[in-house]
Order: structure tokens, then sequence, then C-alpha cells
């Protein structure tokens, strides 16, 4: 009986296995790499979660930015997400005001703004292709490290923010300089004195 | 050959497991990480250790040596051993994550530096360096030091290390906006000196006209530096990865230019507290996987640097 069984089950196997590997195949019709993963969940995310998050816990650009050049651990703790021992915190802000420098030549855009008016720029908005860090990512509470299967898949996905912010920048004016300019966006502050180099999600010119 | 192997590391668990059994009230840590030969492991072993008879345990100190049968037997016996918890470098992404579930079961805690493993809610924690940051730190000062010009090659780590990946993948999302910077060779030379060694003398009889070297890690970069000295060739471009103080002294001496600093050392003290916190409140009350940055350091900084931790 035993050895019976065993027979059947081993003339059984062959057949299911082949079956798995079907499915497998079916399943993998289009195989995906994990940048293309990441893009497909920031794609899928963005307008429903992101933006609105982003709108939501959004801060004055300025209240951030004083605090923080005066006095940054009391700037982290009222304004920064995520900070750790390990790890800087970040900060998501609105704002606006008049565009003092720009280099829109460089594959690493920029726009430098004055935000208080004083004729000197406080901070520089990334316009990318080329965005530099991992400030979008880091702060949204709903991307979580632990979700992630490595730093891999979570390099991408940042990675991936990057590019959609890029992506949804508005065709810039030639005569960018002396313009005025609102914005949406996150940064990372190691501390009071690093550059705040902000990721813009949402950029508007104000007319000329 | 290989039941020899496990014979001796049995003895050495044997032979280490007993000194540990005069526990203190707190109870024993076990420290378990790859060969203390690379001196970033014996960095990590060290933290931690120092970290746990700072807080009144003890501690069990072992290396698997990249070798996942061997982890797993260690594994057994310090869950036979009935250890507090375990500070680990695991050995294997994949493999590492049976012993860990065993151990949990055993109601024992992990707490993963360095590499991480691929499944969450296994370990307590996993603190790791934030490779793909540091990474993008190095290519930044390594296209800097180029001139954002030239030919170079790529030293790449262990193919099942996750940190190999993520640190070519870092170097590569800087590098590649550089149009005039050719990549003429990219190779493993698997995390060890000496294939570096040999690596970078062919990579330098293929390639005559090479100008800059970019290393997944330190120990490569050093091998790949004393290829380019025996060749006369001092005037390659050479960053690593890791901040050891042998890359310490070559950049010192103006050899190596650049490293990334992965602070190991903090990062095993901090997975002690971890333990510690949990042990006592039952809870870390951070997120299990958590990521550190890493710090660039050149010759404006390398003096502040010692066993992995640099001083302010």
């Amino acid at each position: 009986m035993i050895r019976l069984i065993a027979i059947v089950a081993a003339a059984a196997l062959p057949l299911a296995s082949c079956k798995i590997v079907e499915k497998a195949d079916d399943a993998d019709a289009v195989p995906q790499d994990d940048a293309s993963r990441m893009a497909a969940i920031v794609s899928e995310d963005w307008t429903p979660r992101v933006l609105p998050t982003l709108s939501e816990m959004a801060v004055p650009a300025t209240d951030v930015l004083s605090l923080a050049r005066s006095d940054f651990p009391a700037a982290e703790d009222r304004y920064g997400i995520g900070g750790s021992e390990g790890a800087p915190s970040n900060f998501i802000v609105r704002g606006g005001g008049t565009v003092v420098d720009a280099d829109l030549e460089s594959r690493a855009a920029r726009l430098s703004v004055d935000l208080d008016g004083d004729g000197t720029a406080d901070a520089d908005l990334q316009l990318g292709p080329v965005i530099r860090g991992t400030a979008l990512r880091d702060s949204l509470p709903f991307y979580v490290f632990t979700d992630f299967r490595d730093q891999i898949e979570f390099a991408k996905l940042a990675r991936a923010l990057n590019d959609t912010a890029h992506a949804g920048m508005p065709v810039l004016p030639e005569d960018a300089i002396g313009r005025d300019v609102s914005f949406t966006g996150a940064f990372t502050l190691t501390d009071g004195e690093a550059a705040a180099e902000i990721v813009p999600v949402t950029l508007d010119w104000s007319a000329p | 050959m290989k039941r020899r192997h496990l014979i001796a590391s049995a003895a050495a668990i044997a032979l280490t497991l007993p000194f540990a059994a005069f526990a203190q009230d707190q109870g024993t840590i076990g420290i378990v990480t790859p060969s203390h030969d690379n001196p970033f492991f014996k960095a990590e072993a060290d933290g931690a250790a120092a970290k746990a008879e700072e807080l009144g345990y003890d501690t069990v100190v072992l290396t698997h040596d990249d070798d996942p049968n061997r982890q797993s037997e260690i594994y057994d016996s310090l869950i036979a051993q009935g250890v507090s918890a375990v500070i680990l470098d695991n050995a294997g992404a994949d493999a590492s994550v049976e012993p860990i579930r065993r151990a949990k079961e055993a109601g024992i805690p992990s707490f993963l530096i360095d590499r991480e493993i691929t499944e969450s809610g296994v370990a307590v924690s996993q603190i790791v360096s934030n490779n793909y940051q540091g990474a993008q730190l190095g290519a930044e000062a390594f296209v800097e030091f180029m001139g954002e010009e030239g030919q170079y090659a790529e030293l790449l780590g262990k193919e099942s290390d996750t940190n190999a990946g993520i640190r070519s993948s870092g170097y590569h999302d800087v590098i590649d906006q550089y149009p005039d910077l050719e990549m003429i060779a990219q190779q493993s030379a698997n995390w060890s000196q000496t294939e570096a060694y040999t690596v970078m003398e062919s990579m330098l009889q293929a390639n005559p006209d090479i100008k800059g070297v970019i290393s997944g890690n330190d120990t490569m970069a050093m091998g790949a530096w004393a290829a380019l000295e025996a060749a006369g060739r001092t005037d390659v471009i050479v960053v690593g990865f890791d901040g050891s103080n042998d890359v310490r002294d070559s950049i010192q001496n103006g050899g190596i230019k650049a490293t990334v600093l992965q602070p190991a050392y903090r990062q095993a003290e901090l997975a002690v507290e971890q333990a510690d916190a949990y042990l006592t409140d039952g809870s870390t009350g951070l997120d299990e996987k958590q990521l550190m940055d890493c710090v660039l350091i050149t010759a404006e900084n390398a003096d502040n640097l010692e066993t992995f931790a640099l001083a302010d």
C-alpha cells in the first residue's frame, strides 16, 4: 500500500511541477526589474497619495528655514520627519519667492530662490533631470524601508519619485531670473548650515 | 574536507561557549560576524562586545567566515546555550533567514548589522549602512578627481552580497551622467585584496590608458593600489568604500584618493543598545529596517578617522 502511494506520488510529481512552471511563466509574461516595479508603484501612487500627502503636510518654507538656521534641533523637533542618529531629518514645505539665480543648462538644473525678500538665495529648487538625494521617499510616511525587499528596491523607489517629480515640472521660461515662483516640495537637511536643496513636486510661475 | 571543517568549527564553538556560561544577571549576547581578517568585521565585533559588556552582558564572539552552514551551526549552538540575543552580520541574504527564524522560535531575538536579509519580521532590527547614499558620495568625489573625463574601471564585490549590487548601482547613477567618463572594464574581485591585485594587473595590461578605478570596498581598493604601485602607475585615481584604517593611511600618504566611511563601530553599538531595549522593554520602539548614512573620507578629514569611526 505504501509502495503504491509512493508510485502514484512519484508519477504525479512531474505533472504537478510541469503545471507550476507553466503558471510561473504566465505570471512572468512581462518580466520587470526593480526599477520598473518601483516606477509602477510610484506611477500608481503619485496622484492619489503622493501629491495630496505632500500638500497636506507642507509647512511654510520660511518658518522651517529660519528656525533651522537659528536652532536646528528645535526645527527637527517641530518640523522634521524621520531623523535619527544615522539619518538626517527631512522637511515638507511650501513657499514662494523670487528667482535670483538659475542654472538651466546642467543635467542637475536648479533655481535659487529668495524666500524672505532680502535679495539673497535661501533655497535651491532641484529641477533635474538629475535630482540628488532621497528627500521625497524619506519624507513620505507610507514608504517604509521594512516593507521593501532590500536597499536596491528602496533606492529605485527614491529614483522613481525623483524622476516623476522632474517629469511634472512645467516648461521653464528663458528669463527665469527675476520671476516669482511658488512651489511645494521636500528636502533633507543634515545640519543648520547645510544648503536647502528642495525637490519640488509642484512649481508655478506667476505672470511676468 | 567538508567534514573536517564542520568538526573544527564545532570544536571552536564548544571551546568558546563554556566561557560564556558564567553569565552575569543580564545574560549573554552572541556576536556573530564574518572573519575578523577584514578589519571592518573586527570593528563590528569589538563595538558590539564593548557596548554589551558596558550594559552588563556577557558576550560570545564567533565568526561564520561567510559560510552559511557554519552560521547555521553557530546559531544552533547559541540556541542550545540559551543566549539572550544575537548580534549578526549575516552570511547570505537568503540562507540566513532560517537560522534566525529558529532562534526567534526559541525566544532568542536577532539584531542584524551591515547586511540585510530578504525577509522582514524574522529579525527584530536590521541596521544597515545607506550603501546607496554612500556610493553616490564616493562617485561624486571620483567624478571630481577624474575631472569629469577619462577611462576608468570598476571592481565589484561578491555577487551574493546585496551591498555589492547597491554600491555599483549608486556609483553608476552618478558616473553615468557624465558622457566623457568611459568604463573600460568591470569585474568582480569578491571583496578580496589578493584577487583585486590580480584583476588590476590584467586590467592595466589590457587598458594602459586607464585613469581611474572605483572599488566596491577598501580591501579591493588596497589590492588595486598595490598593483598600480608595482606597475609604477601611482597616477591612477582610486576610490574605495568602508573607511578602513589602511585606506586612511594610504589617503594620508597621497595614495588612494577617497573612501566612504560606514559607521561600523557605532552601528554595532546601536544594535546592542536596541537588543538591550528589546530585552528590557519588549520593544525597540523603532522600525525593523534602519538606514545609517555614510560619510565621505578624503585628505581633508582622514586624520579624524579611526577604526571605522569619525571623531568630531
